[in-house]
């Protein structure tokens, strides 16, 4: 086990290597560049040549490669060029966001689908399965920012129950002080947001929690099971479900991922300050040591999730082990 | 498993609704404090460097320039309480005594030497530089008096001298950091500021203004538009301004807690013609395209008449200036057949596409993928050129993007707009001058580059109309520029907060005297 994690935390080393070449080359072909984007219209180009000769964009492609790895290999993330800021200090201020929005989001979805997907698979072809899948069906193919307007407007103008932008005290130094208050207002911030981004996970692990335990509930050992006597809730929570979790756990460690670098839409509606939006901000302003520093620290936190997802497998399943 | 149990979405869904209806105080708007909702963060609050709204916004209220523009833009004293222009090319001015920066250090002539100085200086990369290029030299006579030098006459020079001072002990103490911890002498004083999520600024009860009315401005960062509108009507935030959509402006209208003011701004949007190009370089042609545009109808359907169908490229805010007598070719499809065929182009091979000497009519237009509206209006502009026999095309790319293959001169015809045009040089030298720096579509008029060095050099107002007049009937007829609307201005005010006056420059400089009770 200890060398199975020690290898995949070595294939860590590659993944940051992929991750960091291939953005600076898409980067690269990019049309505009960030002279441009930062002087703006009002540039002329003999400044826009001499922006560019300080920021060594003027140099050799293999030369501006090199540099790059190496600064990067150091952990120089250099400095954004239109935020004229750390691109560290800004990872790190917005990082925070991210994660509470993306764990916030997912634990949402499983309590709310992993359940909701059991009921249908025990009420099977009854009026309770076929509104939870309808429900489900419009989770999938509601587009997130219809949905999150939506909230809005009924929640934050209509009931004006919750606020309708920002992000509260930080949920974890909130519960960290104890303070009631500080921890209702990060609840409050975060509910609208939180459900607009699991409200398409939730639907989608419903309807897969369903399919896996109908799949389980047709093998030979769950038919031992009830043949055996045991009560419908033991065949279903400690037989069926413990089985049918493989393939959830796959599907949570991958959308917590999406949550992660996909929160981009919710992040703009609701205002909330992470780094999805300082990404695709930073795309659209061609600030390439954000867009390099931003995407090889979530393609790293990505591949490190995927590691405890499948580390998760082993003890969901003793039948896994890891050599 | 027993975690799993089907009872806990009923459990997690009563605490989502007690949360939800436990309405408690963060809402609840505290007296004293103007909380504000803008569409983007700022890049850095280091003025010289500034070169987006929200900095300009913040910085406003963080620091004051040697002088200040009116809502009629006309120049008034701040932290100047006089100047004079000594000569045609030296300009004094006296700072006003006993103003001090926010840490306490007396402001004086260095500071206004420095930041100019440094502005000019290509190494700092200030992207205004070039409006202050004609000055050669800053010089401080005394303690409390400021000499500029300028190559030649300036008239303009005293629109631009809004630029905020920095401290230069500040700056020098500070290093890069100062774009983020900003020191100037302004109404408010900068408290803290989280990246995407809000700019915090406190009342300097030294300013030399006096106390400000507010204890707390607060810009929060909110892009979306209908979020930004759906804050104000919830009352979450007290102010919001330009952009916002025409639906939501629609409804905030309709809001009894909203008070929303619609002016004509400081911004044009407008189709620029490369000269250069082949086809665009024949006058007709870019006539016949003029003649093809239903302007009312995109102003009525795609902007929702929140910006006016524009005249020339004259604002309306250049009082003295502006005249709309002078006009661009209206909408007359008739016209723009009969100037098409005139300039050979026809369509021989009966395919509905017109062409000439086996070259056929194609016309692409491109705009930036940020603006909605452009988009909108360039989709309708392809569908109206098409039923006219032109190979039209769409190329929509983000904002960098396009303004490359602007400089580059890659392109035909391009939808984009100017901001802040604060004069009429502003808006037409770098613009239509044979080396102005802005002069993409390679316009190229000696007569046109003799009136826009006179504008600069004449001081006299009704001699300054008369020039910029002429430089507009000019541009009408040629056409370099198709000037489609002038860029509405709009606010959203909560009908709390009081004494906030509009500026159609986008300024926030009336903050001083706002208050909320």
């Amino acid at each position: 086990m200890v060398r199975y994690t020690t290898r995949r935390l070595l294939l860590l080393v590659p993944v940051a290597l992929g991750a960091a070449v291939i953005t600076f080359v898409l980067l690269l072909l990019l049309p505009g560049d960030p002279a441009i984007a930062l002087l703006g219209q009002e540039a002329s180009g003999p400044e826009i040549a001499r922006f560019r000769n300080l920021l060594g964009l003027d140099r050799p492609v293999p030369i501006q490669l090199g540099l790059y790895l190496w600064r990067m290999a150091r952990g120089d993330f250099g400095r954004s060029i239109t935020l004229d800021a750390p691109v560290l200090r800004l990872i790190l201020s917005t990082l925070p966001a991210t994660l509470e929005l993306a764990i916030f989001s997912i634990t949402l979805a499983v309590v709310g689908g992993i359940p909701l997907g059991l009921l249908a698979a025990r009420r099977r072809g009854t009026a309770v399965d076929t509104t939870t899948m309808l429900l489900a069906q419009l989770g999938v193919s509601m587009p997130v920012f219809w949905l999150g307007v939506l909230l809005i407007l009924l929640f934050a103008v209509k009931l004006n129950w919750l606020p309708s932008f920002g992000r509260g005290a930080p949920l974890v130094a909130a519960l960290v002080s104890g303070n009631a208050g500080l921890i209702m207002d990060s609840l409050r911030h975060l509910i609208l947001p939180g459900f607009t981004l699991a409200f398409f996970n939730l639907a989608l692990l419903s309807r897969l929690t369903r399919w896996a335990l109908l799949e389980v509930l047709e093998e030979d050992y769950v038919r031992t099971a009830r043949a055996k006597g045991q009560r419908e809730r033991i065949v279903l929570y400690r037989h069926a479900l413990r089985n049918a979790l493989l393939p959830i756990v796959t599907i949570v460690g991958l959308q917590f991922g999406n949550a992660l670098g996909g929160a981009v839409v919710t992040e703009t509606i609701f205002g909330w300050p992470g780094m999805g939006r300082l990404v695709v901000q930073a795309i659209g302003q061609r600030d390439f040591p954000v867009v390099q520093g931003a995407v090889l620290v979530l393609a790293l936190l990505f591949s490190l999730f995927n590691v405890l997802v499948d580390l998760t497998y082993a003890f969901i399943d003793p039948r896994i082990r890891y050599g | 498993m027993r975690m799993l149990h089907v009872r806990l979405p009923v459990v997690v869904l009563m605490l989502v609704l007690a949360i939800g209806t436990t309405r408690t105080a963060p809402a609840a708007p505290a007296a004293g404090v103007l909380r504000i909702g803008i569409d983007v963060d700022a890049g850095t609050l280091d003025p010289r460097l500034a070169n987006d709204t929200t900095a300009r916004r913040v910085i406003e209220q963080v620091y004051d320039g040697l002088l200040e523009l009116d809502a009629q833009l006309r120049p008034r004293p701040a932290l100047a309480e006089s100047w004079t222009q000594a000569s045609p090319t030296s300009w004094v001015f006296k700072l006003r005594r006993n103003v001090r920066f926010h840490d306490g250090t007396p402001l004086t002539a260095a500071d206004v030497v420095f930041t100019y100085t440094t502005i000019l200086d290509p190494a700092l990369r200030a992207p205004l530089r070039g409006l202050y290029l004609p000055i050669t030299r800053v010089e401080a006579v005394d303690n409390e008096t400021v000499r500029f030098t300028l190559s030649a006459p300036y008239a303009p020079l005293l629109k631009y001298a809004d630029m905020a001072i920095v401290s230069r002990a500040a700056v020098e103490r500070l290093g890069a950091e100062y774009a983020s911890r900003p020191v100037g002498t302004g109404a408010y004083k900068f408290v803290s500021w989280q990246r995407n999520s809000r700019i915090v600024l406190e009342a300097n009860p030294d300013s030399w203004r006096g106390r400000p009315k507010l204890n707390q401005v607060i810009f929060n960062i909110i892009p979306d538009n209908t979020t930004r509108a759906a804050a104000l009507e919830s009352g979450d935030v007290d102010l919001i301004h330009s952009p916002l959509s025409p639906q939501d402006v629609a409804r905030l209208r309709g809001s009894p807690r909203v008070t929303i003011t619609q002016m004509t701004g400081l911004g044009i949007t407008y189709l620029n013609m490369n000269m250069m190009d082949p086809i665009v370089r024949d006058v007709r042609i870019r006539r016949a395209i003029a003649h093809l545009i239903p302007q009312t109808t995109i102003v009525r359907q795609i902007y929702r008449e929140m910006d006016r169908p524009a005249t020339s490229v004259l604002l309306p805010a250049w009082s003295g200036v502006f005249t709309d007598e002078i006009v661009q070719p209206g909408h007359d499809i008739a016209r723009a057949k009969a100037l098409l065929a005139e300039a050979g182009w026809t369509d021989s091979n009966r395919d509905g596409v017109l062409d000439k000497d086996g070259q056929r009519l194609a016309l692409t237009i491109r705009t930036h993928s940020e603006d909605p509206n452009r988009i909108q209006v360039v989709e309708l502009l392809i569908s109206i050129l098409r039923s006219s026999g032109i190979e039209a095309r769409a190329e929509i790319t983000e904002f960098p993007a396009l303004v490359g293959a602007l400089l580059a001169g890659n392109y035909q015809v391009v939808l984009v707009g100017w901001l802040g045009l604060v004069d009429p040089d502003r808006g037409m030298f770098n613009q239509f001058h044979s080396k102005g720096t802005q002069n993409w579509e390679k316009y190229n008029n000696p007569r046109i580059d003799a009136l826009l060095d006179e504008g600069r050099q004449k001081a006299d107002p009704t001699e300054r109309a008369r020039i910029y007049r002429d430089v507009a009937r000019v541009i009408a007829t040629d056409l370099p520029y198709y000037v489609l609307t002038y860029q509405g201005y709009i606010v959203g005010v909560n009908r709390r907060v009081q004494g906030f006056v509009p500026n159609p420059s986008g300024s926030f400089r009336s903050l001083w005297t706002t208050s909320v009770p």
